[in-house]
């Protein structure tokens, strides 16, 4: 078995404010132009599916900052229960919401109130009442146990330091059987202790 | 870190250099960093 790394040497609340104020500038300002792409020009990078954002709100769209794409890894069935780790905007919340259809269930969540507050007003103007948006940590999910069929992401996962606490979290929302899908990065690189005790280097 | 979570079937289906030509300057080269999707489920 593969040793598991030891926990980056960071104070978790100035590493949540920090990805905080990157973020709220993302909803704000999503074409201000940062370290990563965003909006329309990701998704085709991404490979989403021009039929995937038909029907999602413009903003929800604009506001898109993820690493890849949980949808192409399997579409999500009708009916299904799906929680969005770090829904952001809300675009793949309101995709996964179609795929659902009106017997699903979404739950999105996210850390940002600005985010949070720009994906409630994409759901209520494309009319996705199977959808709710929730303020939370990846730590620390306001999900019941067991409530998910699947659970997805996009670029989140690295963000949280005691990665094998946080996919405990994913595993204690899913159910027996449950899907993850997700989409993150991959540093093949080793980087050097100073490095991840660096907090510019976690959003940039 | 997943396995350790007490997830299974772990897969990487698909990998990507995302920050190539983003507006600012990034440490994703530095550090050799792909975007990526992955797959895992919970047992049953």
């Amino acid at each position: 078995m593969t040793p598991t790394p030891p926990i980056p040497d960071v104070d978790v609340d100035t590493l949540r404010c920090e990805i905080q104020n990157e973020y709220a500038e993302v909803a704000a300002h999503p074409d201000k132009g940062f370290h990563f792409h965003t909006g329309r020009p990701l998704a085709k990078i991404l490979e989403y599916d021009e039929a995937l954002l038909e029907g999602i709100p413009e903003p929800a769209i604009q506001s898109l900052a993820g690493t890849g794409n949980p949808f192409n890894l399997g579409d999500i069935p009708a009916g299904a229960r799906v929680v969005d780790i770090g829904s952001g905007a809300g675009l793949d919340s309101l995709i996964a919401a179609k795929m659902v259809g009106a017997e699903g269930r979404v739950i999105g969540i996210d850390m940002t109130s600005e985010m949070l507050e720009k994906a409630c007003r994409a759901a209520a103007e494309g009319g996705f009442d199977q959808v709710e948006f929730k303020e939370g940590y990846v730590e620390s999910l306001p999900v019941q146990d067991g409530w998910a069929d699947v659970v997805i992401s996009n670029g989140v996962m690295n963000l949280c330091p005691d990665k094998v606490k946080a996919y405990k979290e994913l595993h204690r929302v899913l159910k027996p059987g449950g899907k993850l899908q997700i989409a993150d990065i991959l540093v093949a690189k080793p980087v050097p202790e100073g490095a991840k005790r660096d907090i510019d280097l976690w959003t940039g | 870190m997943v396995a350790a979570a007490g997830l299974e079937n772990f897969e990487i289906t698909w990998s990507k250099e995302v920050f190539d030509g983003a507006p600012q300057s990034s440490s994703a080269a530095a550090f050799g960093t792909t975007g990526i999707n992955f797959r895992a489920n919970k047992p049953l």
